[in-house]
């Protein structure tokens, strides 16, 4: 079994074989990351708590997705299939946010009408 | 692809003994519509590549789900949070996390030729699903306890000596039991002629004794989690063997007047609101089948949802006690400001409403209440959404399972090399967005805050 800890080898076809410090290194980040979003759990920073909380939760996916998933180092081609999907996915969360209060008028009838007929029902 | 059959040397490139074809000098594993093993690695990059973005999306749709709810409902999100143990969450992303390095390093390991480390890397992983798998039991066996369950089912209670998550143990033994045994049986097979069945089912073998390790450690880390809170609270209300969900209830019964007077000072939309939102408070809900009216909504109909509220104030008259002793998770101070006072006071209401709405009330108010009603969003709606996506995701999990007992069976039939390991990164690939998917779901919704 081989051990070359820090080679940036390539093995037969040219692709580029991740070195086990960039594994660990990683993967120590990746732990610190998830204390540190823990850890601010218990701190309440207003308005920013969500960004926070997202910002932590997506540098912990770029890490993975760059060394664990080895973007770095594969065809550009995929890190913009994952890039364009992450990008239509904001815009599908964004412009569902954007209707969110959109049929509340519907819910409220729904709401007067279920509480209509429960005061029927209980006949108060 | 040529490859499947037993061949058990890959790395003669030139093996031409694959049904007929002696004149090929491609290696036995390249398929035919590739020209080069260059592109059949790269196709099979891009399209597993494709495949995540589709299981990316298609989390999405969940996760839009989860924005929604929580944006138009944020304090039912806040107070629902208190059922989920943070630190069980927190155990599982970093069961994941490791067993993502062990699959990167799974990767390396078939590139350097490194066959049993390759092999014994994904025994890892999956002895870390398994794990997962088995904290995933306990949350849900003391969810299913306590009710909090998804809305149609939502009956929040307090933990009883009954129950799922006293079965806990038996699963355990049974668990790790049948695992050894399962395991035994893999490895003496492996010793023998059937080496590739042989690590399956030692695999499947780890994955039961691992699940059962989980149990385990989960059990463990929720009782004294429970514990630490019923330590926190001791002048709480005399209750015993509260789950999770006890914790709001224990805040709400200690703290039942602060919340209120927090609800009412927390909500600054709504100043004219407060008396109606106080007694809203005391009120629980017996004829509360009524009392859920309007929900929190975002913006803007909060005059209405306020008349709505002060029509009913009359009813809002039982005291706090009783509420106290229910799930009154939503006494807990919630600070948030985009919440309306109602909305504050709407999640006890719909948990109280939902509860005796359900037929096994802990706590039965006088109304008779026909249908359960459940105006709006309550915990119940924020349990359907943590169903759906830790199920969903679970499911994931199981898939990912299955699909790495078929890559143990192809390495130990020794099908990869440092010249073909596309199957183990692709899987790899795969397993990193389980992981990925579990990176954001543990936040947004074990630590809401």
């Amino acid at each position: 079994m081989s051990s070359q800890a820090t080679d940036h080898a390539h093995d037969d076809h040219g692709h580029h074989v991740t070195s086990i410090t960039t594994l660990i290194a990683t993967f120590a980040a990746l732990v610190a990351l998830t204390f540190l979003t823990s850890a601010l759990a218990q701190v309440n920073l207003g308005r920013a708590d969500i960004w926070v909380t997202l910002g932590i939760a997506t540098v912990k996916a770029a890490l993975v997705a760059v060394f664990f998933m080895h973007l770095a180092h594969d065809k550009g081609f995929n890190a913009v299939i994952l890039l364009s999907t992450l990008g239509f996915a904001t815009l599908f969360i964004c412009f569902a946010l954007m209707d969110k209060g959109q049929y509340q008028p519907q819910i409220d009838d729904y709401n007067a009408d279920k509480r209509q007929a429960a005061a029927e029902m209980s006949g108060s | 692809m040529a490859t499947a059959e037993a061949i058990e040397s890959s790395t003669d490139a030139h093996a031409d003994d694959h049904s007929g074809h002696g004149d090929h000098d491609h290696p036995a594993w390249l398929a035919h519509h590739f020209e080069s093993p260059e592109q059949q690695f790269d196709a099979g990059k891009l399209g597993m590549w494709l495949f995540l973005a589709q299981e990316v999306l298609f989390f999405t749709g969940l996760f839009v789900a989860y924005a929604v709810y929580r944006a138009n409902y944020p304090e039912v999100f806040i107070n629902a949070h208190h059922y989920l143990n943070p630190v069980l969450g927190a155990f599982n992303t970093i069961v994941l996390l490791a067993s993502s390095l062990a699959i990167a390093w799974a990767v390396r390991a078939a590139q350097k030729g490194e066959n049993e480390l390759l092999m014994w890397l994904h025994v890892f992983t999956l002895g870390c699903a398994g794990l997962f798998m088995g904290v995933k039991t306990v949350e849900y066996a003391y969810k299913i306890d306590e009710g909090l369950l998804w809305a149609s089912m939502y009956n929040p209670q307090h933990l009883t000596d009954t129950g799922l998550h006293t079965q806990l143990g038996t699963f355990f033994w049974m668990t790790m039991t049948f695992g050894v045994i399962v395991g035994l049986a893999g490895w003496m097979l492996k010793g023998g002629k059937s080496v590739a069945w042989g690590w399956v089912i030692f695999s499947i073998g780890v994955i039961l004794m691992s699940t059962a390790a989980g149990v385990v450690v989960a059990n463990a880390i929720q009782v004294s989690s429970m514990e630490a809170d019923h330590g926190q609270h001791a002048s709480a209300d005399g209750h015993d063997g509260h789950g999770a969900a006890a914790h709001g209830d224990e805040h709400g019964s200690s703290h039942a007047e602060e919340g209120h007077a927090k609800e009412g000072h927390a909500d600054d939309d709504h100043s004219s609101d407060g008396p109606a939102a106080d007694g809203h408070h005391g009120s629980d809900h017996a004829e509360e089948a009524l009392a859920p009216g309007v929900l929190p909504k975002p913006e803007g109909e909060e005059q209405m949802g306020a008349a709505a509220e002060e029509a009913e104030p009359s009813e809002d008259t039982e005291p706090t006690a009783e509420d106290a002793a229910e799930e009154a998770t939503a006494e807990e101070p919630t600070a948030e400001p985009a919440g309306e006072t109602e909305a504050a006071s709407e999640p006890a209401a719909e948990g109280e409403a939902a509860e005796e709405g359900g037929a096994e009330a802990a706590e039965t108010e006088e109304a008779p209440v026909a249908a359960k009603p459940v105006y709006g969003a309550n915990e119940g709606n924020f349990f359907s959404i943590y169903f759906a996506m830790t199920g969903v995701h679970a499911i994931h999990i199981f898939a990912g399972m299955i699909a790495f007992l078929w890559i143990i069976y192809r390495i130990a039939k020794r099908n990869f090399s440092p010249e073909f390991y596309g199957p183990v990164e692709f899987v790899g690939l795969y397993w990193h967005l389980v992981d990925l998917v579990w990176i954001y779901l543990f936040p947004l919704l074990y630590l809401i805050h």
